[in-house]
Protein backbone atom coordinates (compact mmCIF):
# COMPACT_ATOMS: atom_id res chain seq x y z
CA UNK A 1 0.00 0.00 0.00
CA UNK A 2 1.39 3.34 -0.97
CA UNK A 3 0.30 6.91 -0.03
CA UNK A 4 -1.62 9.42 -2.52
CA UNK A 5 -0.76 12.80 -2.83
CA UNK A 6 -3.82 14.66 -0.94
CA UNK A 7 -5.33 18.22 -1.04
CA UNK A 8 -6.41 18.87 2.72
CA UNK A 9 -4.16 17.80 5.45
CA UNK A 10 -4.16 17.06 9.59
CA UNK A 11 -2.04 17.93 12.25
CA UNK A 12 -1.73 17.49 16.02
CA UNK A 13 -2.77 19.87 17.76
CA UNK A 14 -2.25 18.96 21.27
CA UNK A 15 -1.55 15.51 22.90
CA UNK A 16 -1.41 14.06 26.42
CA UNK A 17 -0.81 11.08 28.45
CA UNK A 18 -2.36 10.23 31.72
CA UNK A 19 -1.06 7.97 34.55
CA UNK A 20 -3.16 6.99 37.57
CA UNK A 21 -1.23 7.94 40.98
CA UNK A 22 -0.99 4.80 42.72
CA UNK A 23 2.98 3.47 42.04
CA UNK A 24 3.03 -0.53 42.29
CA UNK A 25 6.94 -1.95 42.26
CA UNK A 26 7.57 -5.13 40.37
CA UNK A 27 9.53 -6.64 42.84
CA UNK A 28 6.19 -6.82 44.97
CA UNK A 29 4.11 -8.41 41.47
CA UNK A 30 7.32 -10.57 40.71
CA UNK A 31 9.27 -11.04 43.81
CA UNK A 32 12.99 -13.32 42.80
CA UNK A 33 11.64 -17.19 42.57
CA UNK A 34 8.37 -16.21 41.64
CA UNK A 35 9.15 -16.76 38.40
CA UNK A 36 10.60 -20.40 36.65
CA UNK A 37 14.62 -20.78 36.14
CA UNK A 38 14.84 -17.83 38.58
CA UNK A 39 14.39 -15.34 36.41
CA UNK A 40 14.48 -11.71 37.77
CA UNK A 41 11.64 -10.25 35.77
CA UNK A 42 12.60 -6.38 36.69
CA UNK A 43 16.50 -7.37 35.39
CA UNK A 44 14.60 -9.20 32.50
CA UNK A 45 12.73 -6.22 31.66
CA UNK A 46 13.72 -3.51 32.62
CA UNK A 47 10.69 -2.00 34.28
CA UNK A 48 10.98 -1.05 37.80
CA UNK A 49 7.31 0.01 38.46
CA UNK A 50 3.89 0.95 36.55
CA UNK A 51 0.83 2.56 37.50
CA UNK A 52 -2.84 1.12 38.77
CA UNK A 53 -6.60 3.03 38.72
CA UNK A 54 -6.99 4.11 41.82
CA UNK A 55 -11.07 3.90 43.31
CA UNK A 56 -13.46 5.04 40.80
CA UNK A 57 -11.07 4.62 37.94
CA UNK A 58 -11.10 1.87 34.67
CA UNK A 59 -10.54 2.91 31.35
CA UNK A 60 -13.26 5.26 30.67
CA UNK A 61 -12.07 7.79 33.06
CA UNK A 62 -8.37 7.62 31.96
CA UNK A 63 -9.13 7.94 29.10
CA UNK A 64 -11.39 11.33 29.87
CA UNK A 65 -8.18 12.53 32.09
CA UNK A 66 -5.99 12.81 28.79
CA UNK A 67 -8.81 13.80 26.86
CA UNK A 68 -9.58 16.90 29.27
CA UNK A 69 -5.88 17.95 29.14
CA UNK A 70 -5.34 17.42 25.33
CA UNK A 71 -8.53 19.67 24.72
CA UNK A 72 -6.81 22.50 27.07
CA UNK A 73 -3.59 22.20 25.72
CA UNK A 74 -5.29 22.60 22.33
CA UNK A 75 -7.33 25.88 23.39
CA UNK A 76 -10.84 23.73 22.59
CA UNK A 77 -13.80 22.89 24.60
CA UNK A 78 -15.56 19.30 24.38
CA UNK A 79 -18.57 21.08 21.69
CA UNK A 80 -15.88 22.06 19.30
CA UNK A 81 -15.22 18.32 18.84
CA UNK A 82 -16.44 16.89 15.63
CA UNK A 83 -15.28 13.59 16.23
CA UNK A 84 -14.06 11.08 18.93
CA UNK A 85 -12.19 7.82 18.27
CA UNK A 86 -11.69 5.38 20.92
CA UNK A 87 -8.99 2.46 20.50
CA UNK A 88 -8.74 1.12 24.03
CA UNK A 89 -8.00 -2.71 24.06
CA UNK A 90 -9.00 -3.40 27.56
CA UNK A 91 -12.33 -1.01 27.81
CA UNK A 92 -12.49 -2.10 30.97
CA UNK A 93 -15.18 -0.26 33.61
CA UNK A 94 -14.28 0.34 37.20
CA UNK A 95 -15.68 -3.40 38.04
CA UNK A 96 -13.76 -4.58 35.41
CA UNK A 97 -16.52 -5.45 33.26
CA UNK A 98 -15.71 -5.27 29.49
CA UNK A 99 -17.50 -1.89 27.41
CA UNK A 100 -19.06 -3.46 24.36
CA UNK A 101 -21.64 -1.49 22.52
CA UNK A 102 -22.33 0.79 21.27
CA UNK A 103 -18.81 1.72 21.13
CA UNK A 104 -16.57 2.95 24.22
CA UNK A 105 -15.85 6.09 22.30
CA UNK A 106 -20.03 6.91 23.23
CA UNK A 107 -19.24 6.65 27.08
CA UNK A 108 -16.34 9.24 26.54
CA UNK A 109 -18.73 11.84 24.52
CA UNK A 110 -21.01 11.21 27.46
CA UNK A 111 -18.46 12.33 29.71
CA UNK A 112 -16.87 14.86 27.83
CA UNK A 113 -20.07 16.41 27.44
CA UNK A 114 -19.28 16.53 23.64
CA UNK A 115 -22.58 17.17 22.96
CA UNK A 116 -21.55 17.74 18.47
CA UNK A 117 -19.09 15.24 18.59
CA UNK A 118 -20.13 11.36 16.45
CA UNK A 119 -17.84 8.68 18.29
CA UNK A 120 -16.74 5.13 17.27
CA UNK A 121 -14.33 2.56 18.24
CA UNK A 122 -11.00 1.66 16.42
CA UNK A 123 -9.68 -1.86 17.56
CA UNK A 124 -6.25 -2.99 16.66
CA UNK A 125 -4.24 -3.86 19.57
CA UNK A 126 -1.12 -1.57 20.91
CA UNK A 127 -1.20 0.03 17.27
CA UNK A 128 -4.71 0.98 17.87
CA UNK A 129 -3.69 4.70 18.30
CA UNK A 130 -1.93 5.47 15.15
CA UNK A 131 -4.91 3.53 13.56
CA UNK A 132 -6.89 5.70 14.95
CA UNK A 133 -5.01 8.67 13.94
CA UNK A 134 -4.53 7.67 10.43
CA UNK A 135 -8.61 6.89 10.37
CA UNK A 136 -9.08 10.83 12.25
CA UNK A 137 -6.86 12.27 9.66
CA UNK A 138 -8.61 10.89 6.48
CA UNK A 139 -11.94 12.14 8.40
CA UNK A 140 -10.01 15.80 8.16
CA UNK A 141 -8.74 15.06 4.61
CA UNK A 142 -12.08 14.37 3.25
CA UNK A 143 -13.73 17.69 5.14
CA UNK A 144 -16.05 15.17 7.41
CA UNK A 145 -14.29 16.68 10.37
CA UNK A 146 -12.75 19.90 11.51
CA UNK A 147 -11.75 18.68 15.47
CA UNK A 148 -10.90 15.41 16.23
CA UNK A 149 -9.73 13.94 19.55
CA UNK A 150 -8.21 10.25 19.28
CA UNK A 151 -8.18 8.98 22.42
CA UNK A 152 -7.51 5.52 24.93
CA UNK A 153 -7.58 4.32 28.35
CA UNK A 154 -6.32 1.48 29.22
CA UNK A 155 -7.05 0.01 32.26
CA UNK A 156 -4.76 -3.58 31.90
CA UNK A 157 -3.69 -4.26 35.19
CA UNK A 158 -6.13 -6.90 35.93
CA UNK A 159 -4.40 -9.23 33.45
CA UNK A 160 -1.21 -9.04 36.15
CA UNK A 161 -3.64 -10.15 39.03
CA UNK A 162 -5.23 -12.92 36.74
CA UNK A 163 -1.59 -14.44 35.54
CA UNK A 164 -0.74 -14.29 39.93
CA UNK A 165 -3.09 -16.94 39.83
CA UNK A 166 -1.98 -19.23 37.63
CA UNK A 167 1.77 -21.59 37.24
CA UNK A 168 4.22 -20.03 35.33
CA UNK A 169 5.53 -23.42 35.01
CA UNK A 170 2.53 -24.54 33.30
CA UNK A 171 1.51 -21.45 31.91
CA UNK A 172 4.82 -19.82 30.97
CA UNK A 173 2.70 -17.41 28.55
CA UNK A 174 1.61 -16.00 31.14
CA UNK A 175 4.49 -14.44 32.50
CA UNK A 176 4.55 -11.61 29.84
CA UNK A 177 0.96 -10.11 31.34
CA UNK A 178 3.66 -8.67 34.20
CA UNK A 179 4.59 -6.17 32.31
CA UNK A 180 1.64 -3.98 31.64
CA UNK A 181 0.30 -1.10 33.23
CA UNK A 182 -2.38 1.33 33.29
CA UNK A 183 -2.78 4.76 31.52
CA UNK A 184 -4.52 7.05 29.09
CA UNK A 185 -3.64 8.57 26.52
CA UNK A 186 -5.20 11.54 23.97
CA UNK A 187 -4.47 13.51 20.76
CA UNK A 188 -6.68 16.36 19.52
CA UNK A 189 -6.06 16.83 16.12
CA UNK A 190 -7.19 20.09 13.35
CA UNK A 191 -6.88 20.89 9.71
CA UNK A 192 -3.62 22.44 8.42
CA UNK A 193 -1.87 23.57 5.31
CA UNK A 194 1.51 22.00 5.76
CA UNK A 195 1.32 18.22 4.23
CA UNK A 196 4.07 17.93 6.94
CA UNK A 197 2.48 18.26 10.04
CA UNK A 198 0.98 14.94 10.36
CA UNK A 199 2.12 11.58 7.91
CA UNK A 200 2.05 7.73 7.91
CA UNK A 201 4.15 5.03 7.13
CA UNK A 202 2.32 1.94 5.30
CA UNK A 203 0.39 0.38 7.23
CA UNK A 204 1.07 -3.53 7.38
CA UNK A 205 -0.25 -6.82 9.59
CA UNK A 206 1.80 -9.59 9.57
CA UNK A 207 -1.43 -11.84 10.44
CA UNK A 208 1.28 -15.16 10.64
CA UNK A 209 1.88 -13.92 14.17
CA UNK A 210 -2.26 -13.66 15.11
CA UNK A 211 -2.09 -16.11 17.86
CA UNK A 212 1.49 -14.44 19.39
CA UNK A 213 -0.78 -12.32 21.61
CA UNK A 214 -4.06 -12.90 23.06
CA UNK A 215 -6.16 -11.53 25.20
CA UNK A 216 -9.92 -13.00 26.35
CA UNK A 217 -12.18 -12.89 29.13
CA UNK A 218 -10.22 -15.04 32.12
CA UNK A 219 -11.73 -18.48 33.01
CA UNK A 220 -13.45 -18.88 36.65
CA UNK A 221 -12.69 -15.10 37.39
CA UNK A 222 -13.95 -11.69 36.32
CA UNK A 223 -11.67 -9.32 33.67
CA UNK A 224 -9.12 -10.50 31.12
CA UNK A 225 -6.07 -12.37 30.83
CA UNK A 226 -3.40 -12.11 28.23
CA UNK A 227 -1.49 -15.44 27.03
CA UNK A 228 1.70 -14.09 25.38
CA UNK A 229 4.55 -15.79 23.52
CA UNK A 230 6.87 -13.27 24.52
CA UNK A 231 10.05 -14.75 23.00
CA UNK A 232 8.26 -15.95 19.94
CA UNK A 233 6.96 -12.31 19.33
CA UNK A 234 9.83 -10.26 20.42
CA UNK A 235 11.96 -12.05 17.90
CA UNK A 236 8.88 -11.37 15.09
CA UNK A 237 8.94 -7.89 15.63
CA UNK A 238 12.73 -7.47 15.64
CA UNK A 239 13.01 -9.18 11.93
CA UNK A 240 10.57 -6.81 10.93
CA UNK A 241 12.72 -3.21 12.74
CA UNK A 242 15.01 -2.41 10.09
CA UNK A 243 12.64 -2.76 7.11
CA UNK A 244 9.79 -0.75 8.76
CA UNK A 245 12.18 2.07 9.43
CA UNK A 246 13.62 1.83 5.89
CA UNK A 247 10.58 2.00 4.64
CA UNK A 248 9.20 4.61 6.21
CA UNK A 249 12.53 6.84 6.19
CA UNK A 250 12.51 6.61 2.18
CA UNK A 251 8.47 6.86 1.93
CA UNK A 252 8.78 9.97 3.63
CA UNK A 253 12.15 11.29 3.35
CA UNK A 254 13.49 11.37 6.40
CA UNK A 255 17.00 11.39 7.40
CA UNK A 256 17.48 9.32 10.44
CA UNK A 257 19.82 11.45 11.63
CA UNK A 258 17.87 14.45 11.39
CA UNK A 259 14.52 12.87 13.29
CA UNK A 260 14.50 14.69 16.61
CA UNK A 261 12.20 12.33 18.11
CA UNK A 262 12.09 8.51 17.85
CA UNK A 263 9.24 6.81 20.08
CA UNK A 264 8.97 3.08 20.06
CA UNK A 265 6.19 0.71 21.68
CA UNK A 266 7.55 0.55 24.96
CA UNK A 267 7.29 -2.82 25.68
CA UNK A 268 10.43 -3.75 27.82
CA UNK A 269 13.54 -1.63 28.31
CA UNK A 270 15.82 -4.17 27.37
CA UNK A 271 13.86 -4.94 24.29
CA UNK A 272 14.07 -0.90 23.10
CA UNK A 273 17.61 -0.93 23.80
CA UNK A 274 18.04 -3.91 21.65
CA UNK A 275 15.81 -2.15 18.85
CA UNK A 276 17.91 0.73 19.53
CA UNK A 277 21.50 -0.85 18.99
CA UNK A 278 20.22 -2.49 16.10
CA UNK A 279 19.28 0.74 14.23
CA UNK A 280 22.70 2.55 15.07
CA UNK A 281 24.24 -0.16 13.23
CA UNK A 282 21.75 0.20 10.26
CA UNK A 283 21.66 4.29 10.57
CA UNK A 284 24.03 5.37 12.90
CA UNK A 285 22.90 6.70 16.55
CA UNK A 286 19.60 9.08 16.23
CA UNK A 287 19.23 12.17 17.96
CA UNK A 288 16.91 10.66 20.93
CA UNK A 289 14.61 7.64 21.78
CA UNK A 290 12.50 8.10 24.37
CA UNK A 291 11.66 5.12 27.21
CA UNK A 292 9.32 5.29 30.13
CA UNK A 293 8.46 2.10 30.17
CA UNK A 294 10.95 1.63 33.14
CA UNK A 295 8.03 3.60 35.49
CA UNK A 296 5.02 2.91 33.73
CA UNK A 297 5.65 -0.72 32.24
CA UNK A 298 3.66 -1.87 29.02
CA UNK A 299 0.51 0.85 29.03
CA UNK A 300 -0.84 -0.73 25.69
CA UNK A 301 -2.23 1.34 22.73
CA UNK A 302 -1.31 4.68 25.07
CA UNK A 303 2.58 4.29 25.34
CA UNK A 304 3.35 6.83 22.98
CA UNK A 305 1.12 9.53 24.59
CA UNK A 306 2.96 8.42 27.84
CA UNK A 307 6.35 8.52 26.88
CA UNK A 308 5.06 12.13 25.02
CA UNK A 309 3.91 13.60 28.64
CA UNK A 310 7.51 12.33 30.08
CA UNK A 311 9.05 14.12 27.21
CA UNK A 312 7.12 17.35 28.18
CA UNK A 313 7.87 17.07 32.10
CA UNK A 314 11.38 16.56 31.46
CA UNK A 315 11.68 19.32 29.11
CA UNK A 316 12.90 17.61 25.40
CA UNK A 317 10.34 19.29 23.29
CA UNK A 318 10.36 22.63 21.15
CA UNK A 319 7.82 23.55 18.94
CA UNK A 320 8.63 22.64 15.25
CA UNK A 321 10.39 19.75 16.04
CA UNK A 322 9.31 16.26 14.50
CA UNK A 323 8.55 12.94 16.36
CA UNK A 324 8.39 9.39 14.95
CA UNK A 325 5.81 7.10 16.60
CA UNK A 326 7.00 3.79 15.94
CA UNK A 327 3.97 0.76 16.88
CA UNK A 328 3.96 -2.55 16.95
CA UNK A 329 0.33 -4.17 18.37
CA UNK A 330 -0.77 -7.86 18.47
CA UNK A 331 -1.35 -9.29 14.91
CA UNK A 332 1.14 -8.19 14.31
CA UNK A 333 0.58 -4.97 13.23
CA UNK A 334 2.76 -2.31 12.23
CA UNK A 335 2.41 1.36 12.34
CA UNK A 336 4.24 4.45 11.93
CA UNK A 337 3.43 8.36 12.40
CA UNK A 338 5.34 11.84 11.88
CA UNK A 339 4.36 14.57 13.48
CA UNK A 340 5.67 18.13 13.91
CA UNK A 341 5.29 19.47 17.67
CA UNK A 342 2.91 22.12 17.61
CA UNK A 343 3.77 25.95 18.94
CA UNK A 344 2.79 26.45 22.22
CA UNK A 345 4.35 23.15 23.60
CA UNK A 346 5.85 25.22 26.16
CA UNK A 347 3.43 26.77 27.87
CA UNK A 348 1.52 23.33 28.37
CA UNK A 349 3.12 22.81 31.87
CA UNK B 1 -16.03 5.44 -6.75
CA UNK B 2 -16.01 2.44 -4.37
CA UNK B 3 -18.30 -0.75 -4.89
CA UNK B 4 -19.64 -3.82 -3.06
CA UNK B 5 -18.57 -6.10 -5.27
CA UNK B 6 -19.89 -8.75 -3.49
CA UNK B 7 -20.89 -10.51 -0.73
CA UNK B 8 -22.07 -13.27 1.15
CA UNK B 9 -23.66 -13.92 4.49
CA UNK B 10 -24.37 -17.34 6.78
CA UNK B 11 -24.70 -18.92 10.26
CA UNK B 12 -21.70 -19.41 11.96
CA UNK B 13 -20.64 -21.09 15.03
CA UNK B 14 -18.59 -19.21 18.38
CA UNK B 15 -15.94 -21.97 18.25
CA UNK B 16 -15.43 -21.67 14.67
CA UNK B 17 -16.10 -18.22 13.70
CA UNK B 18 -13.04 -17.20 12.25
CA UNK B 19 -12.63 -20.14 10.01
CA UNK B 20 -16.75 -19.58 8.80
CA UNK B 21 -15.94 -15.59 8.18
CA UNK B 22 -13.09 -17.20 5.93
CA UNK B 23 -15.63 -19.05 4.40
CA UNK B 24 -17.83 -16.34 3.60
CA UNK B 25 -14.89 -14.34 2.38
CA UNK B 26 -13.58 -16.76 0.12
CA UNK B 27 -16.74 -17.24 -1.51
CA UNK B 28 -17.87 -13.12 -2.12
CA UNK B 29 -14.24 -13.30 -3.38
CA UNK B 30 -15.17 -15.69 -6.16
CA UNK B 31 -18.06 -13.93 -6.79
CA UNK B 32 -16.30 -10.53 -7.24
CA UNK B 33 -13.77 -12.64 -9.79
CA UNK B 34 -10.64 -11.23 -7.39
CA UNK B 35 -7.76 -12.96 -5.53
CA UNK B 36 -7.43 -13.26 -2.06
CA UNK B 37 -4.10 -12.12 -2.58
CA UNK B 38 -5.72 -8.94 -4.12
CA UNK B 39 -6.83 -7.96 -0.61
CA UNK B 40 -5.43 -4.57 0.54
CA UNK B 41 -7.17 -3.96 4.04
CA UNK B 42 -9.46 -6.17 6.19
CA UNK B 43 -12.11 -4.56 8.06
CA UNK B 44 -14.00 -6.28 11.39
CA UNK B 45 -17.01 -4.39 12.23
CA UNK B 46 -18.39 -6.76 14.75
CA UNK B 47 -19.51 -6.28 18.79
CA UNK B 48 -19.42 -9.95 20.27
CA UNK B 49 -16.53 -11.96 19.81
CA UNK B 50 -15.97 -15.28 21.19
CA UNK B 51 -14.80 -15.40 25.00
CA UNK B 52 -14.91 -11.60 24.76
CA UNK B 53 -11.37 -11.25 23.05
CA UNK B 54 -10.11 -7.54 22.98
CA UNK B 55 -7.46 -8.39 21.20
CA UNK B 56 -5.33 -9.04 18.61
CA UNK B 57 -8.26 -7.92 16.39
CA UNK B 58 -10.59 -10.09 14.86
CA UNK B 59 -9.70 -8.89 11.30
CA UNK B 60 -6.05 -10.01 11.78
CA UNK B 61 -7.29 -13.29 12.53
CA UNK B 62 -9.37 -13.48 9.60
CA UNK B 63 -6.29 -12.13 7.01
CA UNK B 64 -4.35 -15.35 8.93
CA UNK B 65 -7.03 -17.56 8.11
CA UNK B 66 -7.27 -16.46 4.31
CA UNK B 67 -3.38 -16.65 4.16
CA UNK B 68 -3.66 -12.70 2.61
CA UNK B 69 0.40 -11.43 1.74
CA UNK B 70 1.38 -13.46 5.31
CA UNK B 71 5.09 -12.85 4.96
CA UNK B 72 7.35 -10.83 6.76
CA UNK B 73 8.40 -6.72 5.69
CA UNK B 74 11.06 -6.58 3.01
CA UNK B 75 11.78 -3.46 1.41
CA UNK B 76 9.70 -3.65 -1.45
CA UNK B 77 6.65 -6.32 -0.01
CA UNK B 78 3.48 -5.55 -0.52
CA UNK B 79 1.37 -6.03 2.51
CA UNK B 80 -2.13 -6.07 3.73
CA UNK B 81 -3.47 -3.92 6.62
CA UNK B 82 -6.20 -5.57 9.21
CA UNK B 83 -8.28 -3.85 12.06
CA UNK B 84 -11.65 -3.61 13.61
CA UNK B 85 -14.32 -0.95 13.58
CA UNK B 86 -16.79 -0.87 16.47
CA UNK B 87 -19.71 1.09 16.41
CA UNK B 88 -22.55 -1.07 17.37
CA UNK B 89 -25.02 -1.97 14.94
CA UNK B 90 -23.58 1.05 12.89
CA UNK B 91 -19.80 -0.18 12.39
CA UNK B 92 -20.53 -1.91 8.84
CA UNK B 93 -21.62 1.83 7.87
CA UNK B 94 -18.31 2.91 9.54
CA UNK B 95 -16.29 0.33 7.77
CA UNK B 96 -18.02 1.29 4.14
CA UNK B 97 -17.19 5.00 4.82
CA UNK B 98 -13.16 4.06 5.79
CA UNK B 99 -12.79 1.99 3.20
CA UNK B 100 -14.04 4.57 0.83
CA UNK B 101 -11.46 6.95 2.90
CA UNK B 102 -8.36 4.45 2.12
CA UNK B 103 -9.58 4.16 -1.46
CA UNK B 104 -9.45 7.64 -2.05
CA UNK B 105 -6.07 8.31 -0.09
CA UNK B 106 -4.31 5.28 -0.11
CA UNK B 107 -3.55 2.75 -3.22
CA UNK B 108 -5.44 0.16 -2.02
CA UNK B 109 -7.97 -1.39 -4.79
CA UNK B 110 -9.99 -3.81 -3.03
CA UNK B 111 -11.23 -3.98 0.61
CA UNK B 112 -13.12 -7.01 2.71
CA UNK B 113 -15.35 -5.97 5.41
CA UNK B 114 -16.59 -8.78 7.24
CA UNK B 115 -19.10 -7.98 10.05
CA UNK B 116 -19.81 -10.58 12.55
CA UNK B 117 -21.26 -11.11 15.59
CA UNK B 118 -21.14 -14.31 18.05
CA UNK B 119 -22.48 -15.56 21.11
CA UNK B 120 -19.77 -14.60 23.48
CA UNK B 121 -20.03 -17.69 26.21
CA UNK B 122 -22.69 -19.90 26.42
CA UNK B 123 -24.04 -18.86 29.55
CA UNK B 124 -24.92 -15.20 27.97
CA UNK B 125 -28.57 -14.54 26.90
CA UNK B 126 -28.56 -13.98 23.55
CA UNK B 127 -31.36 -13.14 21.91
CA UNK B 128 -29.93 -13.16 17.99
CA UNK B 129 -28.41 -16.08 15.82
CA UNK B 130 -24.42 -16.17 15.28
CA UNK B 131 -24.16 -14.48 11.58
CA UNK B 132 -21.41 -12.80 9.44
CA UNK B 133 -21.54 -10.95 6.54
CA UNK B 134 -18.55 -10.77 4.05
CA UNK B 135 -18.35 -8.05 1.23
CA UNK B 136 -15.65 -7.40 -1.22
CA UNK B 137 -15.70 -3.20 -1.84
CA UNK B 138 -13.39 -2.34 -5.05
CA UNK B 139 -12.65 0.66 -6.37
CA UNK B 140 -14.45 0.75 -9.75
CA UNK B 141 -18.04 2.18 -11.11
CA UNK B 142 -19.94 -0.56 -12.09
CA UNK B 143 -22.38 -1.63 -9.01
CA UNK B 144 -23.69 -0.05 -6.02
CA UNK B 145 -21.80 2.32 -5.50
CA UNK B 146 -21.23 3.58 -2.20
CA UNK B 147 -21.45 7.83 -2.11
CA UNK B 148 -21.70 9.28 1.25
CA UNK B 149 -23.13 8.59 4.87
CA UNK B 150 -24.16 10.84 7.68
CA UNK B 151 -24.06 9.82 11.26
CA UNK B 152 -26.81 11.30 14.36
CA UNK B 153 -25.24 10.28 18.32
CA UNK B 154 -28.60 10.18 19.93
CA UNK B 155 -27.98 9.96 24.05
CA UNK B 156 -26.96 6.67 25.64
CA UNK B 157 -29.82 5.30 26.55
CA UNK B 158 -28.98 1.88 26.04
CA UNK B 159 -25.82 -0.15 26.42
CA UNK B 160 -24.37 -3.68 27.18
CA UNK B 161 -20.93 -4.81 29.22
CA UNK B 162 -19.66 -8.24 29.92
CA UNK B 163 -20.26 -9.02 33.79
CA UNK B 164 -19.02 -11.81 35.90
CA UNK B 165 -21.56 -14.60 36.98
CA UNK B 166 -20.47 -15.27 40.66
CA UNK B 167 -22.65 -18.42 40.63
CA UNK B 168 -22.10 -19.98 36.89
CA UNK B 169 -18.11 -18.53 37.27
CA UNK B 170 -18.54 -17.18 33.57
CA UNK B 171 -18.60 -13.90 31.87
CA UNK B 172 -21.77 -12.89 30.28
CA UNK B 173 -23.72 -10.28 28.45
CA UNK B 174 -25.47 -7.61 30.65
CA UNK B 175 -27.82 -5.69 29.08
CA UNK B 176 -28.54 -2.06 30.16
CA UNK B 177 -31.53 0.60 29.45
CA UNK B 178 -34.20 0.27 26.91
CA UNK B 179 -32.84 0.00 23.28
CA UNK B 180 -35.21 1.80 20.73
CA UNK B 181 -36.95 -0.40 18.18
CA UNK B 182 -37.25 0.49 14.69
CA UNK B 183 -39.62 -2.21 12.07
CA UNK B 184 -38.05 -2.58 8.87
CA UNK B 185 -39.37 -0.09 6.69
CA UNK B 186 -39.37 -0.54 2.60
CA UNK B 187 -39.99 2.75 0.55
CA UNK B 188 -38.96 2.97 -3.28
CA UNK B 189 -35.65 4.31 -2.64
CA UNK B 190 -35.63 4.15 0.89
CA UNK B 191 -34.50 0.87 3.18
CA UNK B 192 -34.88 1.57 7.45
CA UNK B 193 -33.45 -1.88 8.79
CA UNK B 194 -35.06 -3.98 11.55
CA UNK B 195 -33.09 -2.28 14.55
CA UNK B 196 -33.67 -6.18 16.51
CA UNK B 197 -31.03 -7.59 14.36
CA UNK B 198 -27.49 -7.69 14.39
CA UNK B 199 -26.03 -5.13 11.84
CA UNK B 200 -24.68 -7.99 9.61
CA UNK B 201 -28.44 -8.75 9.27
CA UNK B 202 -29.40 -5.52 8.79
CA UNK B 203 -26.80 -4.33 5.90
CA UNK B 204 -27.72 -7.74 4.45
CA UNK B 205 -31.19 -6.78 4.35
CA UNK B 206 -30.60 -3.89 2.58
CA UNK B 207 -28.15 -5.61 -0.06
CA UNK B 208 -31.45 -7.68 -1.07
CA UNK B 209 -33.86 -5.50 -1.35
CA UNK B 210 -31.11 -3.31 -3.62
CA UNK B 211 -30.96 -6.14 -6.06
CA UNK B 212 -33.41 -4.67 -8.45
CA UNK B 213 -33.31 -0.92 -7.75
CA UNK B 214 -31.84 1.40 -9.93
CA UNK B 215 -31.05 5.19 -9.18
CA UNK B 216 -30.19 6.76 -5.53
CA UNK B 217 -31.08 4.86 -2.77
CA UNK B 218 -30.71 5.43 1.35
CA UNK B 219 -30.05 2.78 4.39
CA UNK B 220 -30.74 3.52 7.49
CA UNK B 221 -29.19 1.92 10.80
CA UNK B 222 -30.53 2.60 13.94
CA UNK B 223 -28.25 1.26 16.75
CA UNK B 224 -29.13 0.51 20.29
CA UNK B 225 -28.69 3.41 22.26
CA UNK B 226 -30.64 5.14 19.18
CA UNK B 227 -27.78 6.76 17.17
CA UNK B 228 -28.30 6.80 13.46
CA UNK B 229 -26.20 6.22 10.69
CA UNK B 230 -27.62 6.57 6.76
CA UNK B 231 -25.60 5.24 4.11
CA UNK B 232 -26.25 6.76 0.61
CA UNK B 233 -25.58 4.72 -2.64
CA UNK B 234 -26.28 4.59 -6.14
CA UNK B 235 -27.19 1.94 -9.13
Amino acid sequence: MHMVDDLLYSQILSFAGFLPKKVVYTKDIAPLGSIPRKIDFERLTGIKSHREVGDGQGSVELAYEASIMALKRGNLEPEDIDLVINCSVSKLDTECNQILEPSFASFLVERLGAINADHFDVSNACSGMITALKVADMYIKTGMAKHVLVTSGEYTSPVIYEAQKVSFWLNPNAVPSLSVGDGGGAYLLGVSSDPKMLRFGEPQTLAQYDSYCVADAAIGAPGPRMRTRGKALHKAAIKQLIPSFQRVVKLLELDWLEIDHIITHQTSVKVIERGNDIAVGAFGQCKCYHICVDETGNTASTTHAVALEKGLEENHFNAGEDVLLHSYGSGLSIFIAHFIIPQGVKSWL
Amino acid sequence: MVIIAAWADGKITAKNNIRDCAKLARKACKEANISLQEIDVVIYSGVYRPNFRSEPSCASHIQSKLDIRCHDLELSSEHCFSFDIIDGSRGVHRSIQTVSHLIEQLEVKNALIVCADVKPSKQSKWPYQNHALAMVLSRNDAGLKFVSSEYKGGKLSAYTKSSFDTKKKVSVITYFGDSSNVEEIKEEREFTSDSSSLGSVQMRDFLLWSQNKKGNLKHTIVDRAGSISVTNWKV
